[in-house]
């Protein structure tokens, strides 16, 4: 029972989080300054003080990002934790791949339905329906758009930019879009975990300390994803989205639907 | 370099300190503006001991505890200084900028 405990044994708690091999390092130091960051120097008062308090939600939740960032494999961790945060770097970026193709197939439709490109062949008849308009189709399809920002940016090493606009991506798909498509929603929860990591995350200068980002993106699994295109959702598309086939790819890629 | 990196760098410029000195340390330093977590803390004397920029210093037992003192080391006093020189570089050129001080590179 967390009764029984005093505040040394209930940091000590706090800190099995943290991985074995950063315990055996870091423990005793970091419980001696977390007592430090309490103690008065009233006998009386401190005797108090390690049998009722407890660690703060502040302290326990920067043993939780340290955590998140050690498992993750940032700098100087083992190369077991670093290949499991590699795993998740490469997930994340293959969901923004996704998302990026989904906004690079929408962009060559516009183009394609409004001629910019003059060498391309005549729009098929059920792709030429009326583009449609107001707030809502708008944003959305910005917000596809914005995902190619992303990934460039990820790519080019500019995490911290990546997180910031995929923040505001992800803000706007999880307002205007309850019904999101799975992939968005994994996106989120992933880009959203990280963003919540701040600059200690496994997208951050603290992995590029260790794996510098040209590259381990620029790795074959990464080159091979890049040539693939994005799975049909489980159970057909969503309303927003109908499959095409865009002559010269013999492969689908989902764009955003016309509504009637 | 990071500003927390850069911060406690600074807080063992002058000398060894243990954790939570370091702390209050970048407190004072920046006049309350960065409030080290503890758990932050760590993973920034992580990162540096790892670069090779501070190493431990010694061990003193307080309170039936152990404190353990890090300092800089050679190559940590060379990164910071190159550091401050790269940052007050900025700021000259941030308050020419501004219009805040005068200066050849107003033009």
């Amino acid at each position: 029972m967390s009764g029984d405990l005093d505040l040394e044994q209930r940091y000590r708690r706090v800190l099995r989080l943290l991985p074995g091999y950063y315990r055996d390092k870091w423990e005793q130091d970091m419980v001696a300054a977390f007592l430090d960051s309490w103690m008065t120097g009233d006998p009386d008062e401190d005797s108090v003080t390690m049998e009722y308090d407890r660690p703060t939600r502040q302290e326990i939740a920067s043993v939780i990002a340290l955590a998140a960032r050690l498992y993750l494999g940032g700098s100087a961790t083992p190369r077991r934790y670093f290949a499991w945060g590699q795993a998740v770097r490469l997930a994340v970026l293959a969901v923004v791949l996704v998302h990026a193709t989904q906004g690079l197939s929408l962009l060559t439709l516009l183009a394609w339905r409004r001629h910019l490109a003059g060498w391309f062949p005549a729009l098929p008849a059920s792709l030429a329906g009326p583009v449609p308009g107001g707030a809502w189709p708008t944003v959305m399809n910005v917000v596809d758009c914005v995902w190619i920002m992303i990934f460039v940016a990820l790519v080019l090493g500019y995490y911290r930019m990546a997180r910031v606009v995929a923040a505001l991506a992800i803000a706007a798909d999880l307002v205007f879009l309850p019904q999101a498509q799975f992939a968005g929603m994994l996106a989120a929860g992933l880009m959203l975990t990280v963003a919540g990591c701040g600059h200690l995350t496994p997208l951050g200068p603290d992995a590029a300390a260790t794996a510098p980002p040209p590259s381990h993106l620029r790795s074959p699994l990464v080159l091979q994803a890049m040539r693939v295109q994005p799975p049909a959702p489980a159970g057909g598309c969503p309303a927003r989205f109908t499959m095409i086939s865009v002559p010269g790819n013999p492969a689908s890629a989902p764009v955003r639907s016309v509504p009637g | 370099m990071t500003g927390q990196a850069f911060f406690v760098l600074t807080a063992l410029a002058d000398g060894p300190r243990h954790g939570y000195g370091i702390v209050g340390e970048v407190a004072e330093l920046s006049q309350g503006r960065f409030q080290l977590k503890i758990g932050g803390l760590y993973g920034v004397l992580d990162r540096l001991a790892a670069e090779g920029l501070i190493e431990p210093d010694r061990e003193e037992a307080h309170d039936g505890r152990l404190r353990r003192y890090y300092r800089l080391t050679r190559d940590g006093r060379r990164a910071l200084a190159a550091e401050a020189e790269l940052r007050a570089a900025t700021a000259r050129v941030v308050r020419v900028r501004l219009g805040l001080v005068g200066g050849e590179a107003a033009g």
